[in-house]
């Protein structure tokens, strides 16, 4: 269904915000696009829906490339942006109806959709408010009305559960669930447990370039011989004792995550199985004089995993 | 195609009253001009004339502040509030849109144009025959005046997120492109700069409507004002297409 092969984007200045990603998302797959801010996983999406061309490489949408055939793709997809930008003088069913004619629905269908995607969004309520006055939540849900309104194959969501509150994600959820069923659905997000709760399958951008490109199962069956170590230690400076804690051998990353009580400060560091990090951890300790409270061995999940591959990122501009 | 045109020009007309623009537009566009059309500038009694030539000379200046005014958030305002991916992401081509738009400040521009003509009508029941073919060539002038400076704060829109600059950028060019035409008879021109001279006076939007203003339709004063709007489209399609590529 969407065919992505070889794609550079370049911006003006800088280095390319997406280099040489190649992938393919075949029909009705949901498919998460995962990676910190300024991953490229924005760029990407735009690109898929002919907001902008690639700088190289091409894009096919139903075997059409988005450069040539644009309004033929755009007729295809329903796209949500990362803010959910919308006409905030308009009130939910004018904008309802606009996106609907300018996709060309006829009259009736139009009436009759906007009906079905009010009860489908929940939307009753506030049908005949101005989208200005609404909060994110409703927003939301307007956004999602409006991409979906007439029937598109493809779904392109942009941080769909971005702002909302947990209640919200869920309902959110719940909708993206069932309209999995029958769509093709590609959705951006930083949250990981978004990609664990709807897609199949997983992308992960990194400064954009594919890292990981899997089902959720094969990549936790991969990374399976990865564990964390959760340990406290008891010092006198935290400074100190972050910055001594990376000459430590045999771990991917250590991290800083909270402090118990007064001098003991607990961290979370992900290494290999066969790693020798427990016995350099605990010599080092040693030698500096601080205690070891605690120490506990456990299985990567999502979480890290994704540290592993993704790490942190810049802001995107 | 038609259809999609048609939604964004209902869309674009229901944003302007909408925010009230459009109300703001009408009732100044009705009140100043006709203000200073009867009561400044000798007026239209003293002329003891009945004809509208005083109200359309003035009019490529009363533009300058309007038409701005009216489209400076034609492209600006959907780039400052990221509208402008919902609306290009919708199957319709960046020149479907620019026509929708345009379309729609010029119903506004036109609209107001027509209040206007109380003027004659109520002139002609009261006090005295008003020449109509005249009258026609002016409003149509009138309407091609319009469409040049509508196409220019367009493309200058296009160029910025800030509604504050879109307007200063556009009332700029427009005073610059109106009275440049007015420099050759206030400064003394060299034999040798005729050929400058003849610029100025040709590239003038006011200078091309002076004959309309006359009420006389001349040929080359309509190609000018359609090539000029054709020249500022083609520059507003570029710099749309411009986010394509960048």
């Amino acid at each position: 269904m969407i065919s992505v092969k070889n794609v550079v984007k370049s911006y003006d200045k800088g280095e390319p915000a997406v280099k040489s990603v190649s992938f393919e998302v075949n029909k009705g797959e949901i498919v998460g696009l995962l990676g910190p801010n300024g991953a490229g996983k924005t760029t990407l999406m735009k690109m898929i829906t002919c907001y902008m061309h690639p700088t190289s490489g091409e894009i096919l949408v139903d075997g059409k490339n988005t450069v040539d055939e644009s309004l033929h793709i755009k007729n295809l997809i329903g796209y949500l942006p990362e803010h959910t930008p919308q006409y905030e003088d308009m009130t939910v069913y004018e904008y309802l109806y606009f996106t609907a004619e300018v996709r060309g629905m006829d009259k009736k269908s139009i009436t009759e959709s906007i009906q079905k995607m009010v009860k489908l969004s929940s939307l009753e309520k506030v049908v005949s408010k101005k989208i200005g006055q609404l909060s994110k939540g409703f927003r939301k849900r307007v956004g999602l009305a409006s991409v979906l309104i007439h029937d598109p194959k493809i779904l392109i969501l942009d941080e769909p559960t971005s702002g909302l509150d947990p209640n919200q994600i869920i309902t959110f959820r719940k909708i993206l669930r069932r309209l999995s069923e029958k769509k093709t659905i590609i959705l951006s997000t930083h949250i990981l447990s978004e990609i664990e709760a709807i897609c199949e399958r997983v992308i992960v951008i990194k400064s954009g370039t594919i890292v990981a490109d899997d089902t959720i199962q094969n990549l936790v069956k991969k990374f399976s011989d990865e564990q964390y170590i959760d340990f406290s230690i008891e010092a006198t400076n935290l400074l100190e004792v972050e910055q001594e804690l990376s000459k430590v051998k045999g771990a991917w990353k250590v991290e800083f995550e909270k402090k118990d009580s007064k001098n003991n400060f607990k961290f979370k560091a992900l290494i290999s199985k066969n790693s020798d990090f427990e016995n350099n951890l605990k010599s080092f300790v040693q030698s500096k004089n601080w205690n070891l409270t605690s120490f506990e061995r456990n299985n990567a999940n999502l979480e890290e995993i994704f540290l592993k591959l993704a790490g942190e990122e810049e802001e995107s501009v | 195609m038609f259809n999609r045109i048609l939604a964004i020009y209902k869309k674009e007309v229901g944003s302007f009253f909408n925010s009230s623009i459009a109300y703001v537009f009408l009732i100044l566009f009705i009140l100043v001009p006709n203000v200073m059309f009867f009561y400044f500038f000798g007026g239209i009694f003293k002329e003891d004339l009945a004809s509208m030539r005083r109200f359309f000379t003035m009019l490529p200046y009363v533009f300058i502040i309007f038409i701005p005014g009216l489209t400076m958030g034609s492209w600006a305002k959907e780039k400052n509030g990221g509208t402008i991916e919902l609306l290009f992401t919708f199957p319709v081509s960046d020149w479907h849109v620019l026509i929708g738009k345009f379309l729609a400040s010029l119903t506004l521009v036109i609209t107001a144009l027509l209040s206007t003509l109380f003027i004659p009508i109520l002139t002609q029941i009261f006090l005295g025959d008003f020449d109509w073919g005249q009258i026609f060539a002016q409003y149509f002038g009138a309407i091609l005046l319009a469409c040049a400076y509508i196409s220019i704060t367009f493309f200058l829109s296009s160029l910025t997120m800030e509604l504050i600059d879109a307007f200063l950028l556009s009332g700029s060019l427009l005073l610059v492109l109106t009275v440049v035409g007015y420099l050759p008879s206030a400064v003394q021109f060299p034999l040798w700069l005729d050929w400058a001279k003849q610029i100025f006076i040709n590239v003038s939007l006011a200078t091309h409507f002076t004959n309309f203003s006359k009420g006389v339709i001349d040929s080359r004063d309509v190609l000018f004002y359609l090539g000029f709007t054709a020249i500022f489209f083609y520059l507003n399609l570029r710099s749309l297409e411009s986010r394509k590529w960048s």
